[in-house]
């Protein structure tokens, strides 16, 4: 129970790796409050928290509107006292050669994928600070802030984007004591990702990852579990990449999984 | 909070465990429950096992050079002996001088390569033997903030922990169809006797400092403001021996305070 008394966020828990997050934190002993926009599963999710013992909400919350993202943190704020811990998962995808995509496309995931980061991280500052306990950020990145993915363009934009400003966010937090990271995870099964898995792109995929698995949605959580929890007090700016050892630094070329 | 008992009857083999961020690792490891092999050049090791059986855990001792391949492989020979297997094996031992180029001599280049780089192949060598066996095993590497960026007056030492950082990817992806997963820290500026040596020297070189003024000047560059400690050190390298660091493989993850940022 490394996470007893912690009030979190998690954005785009409903469903995915978002919801193994959820759960992992309520796990360790936080109250978990679930934003998303797919209702039904949100609610859903946020009744196995329940039945772990801990409290949950689910707010209904479109992450790249911040007046909602405002209104959602003030939700959790006042209904639980505080926040310590905010996890930006939520995110989208768009395949697509980049100069096939269109305008709403490029903005689709700058907002909800990017401009959510900004949002959700300037709510939760403005409670963190005044309540002088710390507290931790942790943004979703992935992999393919790296590697360079034939049809990710908008979507490696993005991810590039929260590690850049992760930094920029620590630095600044730091002399609060909030702590912010990112993980980077690789290739996962998840409600976005499990179509795309064929045998094809899994044997194609299994070339270069050496652990040759996808990940299951909880080895990502027990890396934000991890990043959360006071064993990771020292760590803060970086990106924690969970992929079976698929990217190491490089930025080789990937495995062309987006448009097979 | 509940305390975490993760590596009851695992065992550890630490190198350089005789101060600093070793005797870090080694403490909390017995905190947890393991079973310790702690190594180093010098006898106060003992005194570090000693310290591990205190806190519940149990504790062998060996003296080992490890830039001596004989001394390596009777290392592991004793962790075989005393406890049957290895599961995970952190290679922290290190050295470092600081001189200017024109003064820095080959014996320096030598030594801090031999021990930073060479010793940590050989133990590599050594474990990841045991850990084939097993199909199963953790390795991880201690590298350096100078590993992401040399620091001044070190090319020697940048060099031999660039060097842990190339290991540490290239057996990752030799050892994984194997069960055995590779990762590297990099520690930043931590509170230990490397670090008071580091204080002075580089003070000398750098400016009029007294001792500990160029230590605090570079500590008010962290964003967080504050050296590490060795536990801060073990936290995270508790997490990579862990079940819950897995899928985790081939990486480099600093434990500065921010000091930088990958």
């Amino acid at each position: 129970m490394r996470l007893e008394g912690k009030l979190a966020i998690v954005t785009g828990a409903a469903a995915g790796i978002g919801k193994a997050i959820a759960l992992a934190l309520a796990d360790e002993g936080a109250d978990v409050a679930i934003a998303d926009i797919q209702d039904a599963k949100a609610q859903a999710t946020a009744g196995e928290i329940m039945d772990k013992g801990r409290r949950a909400l689910a707010i209904h919350c479109d992450v790249s509107d911040s007046a909602q993202v405002d209104a959602m943190v003030q939700q959790v704020a006042q209904e639980w006292g505080g926040l310590h811990i905010l996890v930006n998962n939520a995110a989208v995808i768009q395949p697509g050669l980049f100069w096939e995509l269109s305008d709403e496309d490029w903005h689709k995931i700058i907002r909800t994928n990017l401009n959510s980061v900004f949002f959700c991280s300037r709510a939760a500052a403005k409670v963190m600070i005044p309540q002088g306990q710390g507290g931790r950020i942790i943004s979703m990145s992935s992999i393919h802030a790296t590697l360079s993915e034939p049809s990710a363009g908008p979507y490696t934009a993005a991810k590039g984007g929260i590690e850049a400003f992760s930094r920029t966010m620590a630095t600044e937090l730091a002399p609060y004591k909030i702590l912010v990271n990112c993980i980077a995870p690789g290739a996962t099964y998840s409600e976005l990702t499990i179509p795309m898995y064929t045998e094809a792109v899994k044997k194609s995929l299994f070339e270069r990852v050496p652990l040759k698995e996808i990940a299951q949605p909880e080895w990502i959580a027990a890396g934000v579990v991890f990043l959360a929890s006071d064993d990771a007090r020292y760590i803060t700016g970086q990106v924690l990449t969970i992929d079976g050892g698929y990217v190491m630094d490089g930025s080789l070329p990937g495995a062309k999984y987006w448009t097979e | 909070m509940e305390k975490l008992r993760r590596f009851t009857d695992k065992v550890v083999v630490i190198t350089g465990a005789s101060r600093g961020i070793g005797r870090g690792m080694a403490l909390r490891f017995a905190s947890e429950g393991a079973r310790l092999v702690v190594s180093a050049n010098e006898a106060r090791v003992h005194e570090v096992a000693e310290e591990a059986r205190g806190l519940g855990g149990e504790a062998v001792s060996v003296l080992c050079d490890v830039t001596n391949k004989p001394e390596v492989e009777a290392l592991y020979a004793q962790a075989l002996e005393a406890f049957g297997r290895v599961d995970v094996s952190i290679q922290n031992a290190g050295v470092i001088t600081i001189a200017k180029i024109e003064e820095m001599t080959e014996d320096e280049w030598d030594k801090v390569m031999a021990v930073n780089t060479k010793g940590v192949f050989l133990c590599c060598q050594a474990a990841a033997r045991i850990m084939i066996r097993q199909r199963a095993g953790r390795l991880i590497n201690t590298a350096s903030g100078q590993a992401r960026e040399g620091f001044i007056y070190t090319p020697h030492y940048a060099a031999s922990k660039m060097g842990v950082v190339g290991i540490t990817q290239s057996l990752a992806k030799e050892l994984a169809p194997l069960g055995i997963t590779v990762n590297a820290i990099c520690p930043g500026i931590i509170d230990t006797d490397m670090w008071q040596y580091n204080d002075r020297a580089w003070g000398k070189l750098l400016g009029d400092y007294q001792p500990g003024e160029l230590m605090a000047e570079w500590v008010q560059g962290i964003p967080m403001q504050r050296a590490g400690k060795p536990e801060d050190v073990a936290g995270l390298v508790a997490f990579l021996a862990s079940e819950d660091a897995a899928y985790i493989t081939g990486q480099t993850i600093n434990v500065d305070g921010g000091l930088i940022m990958s």
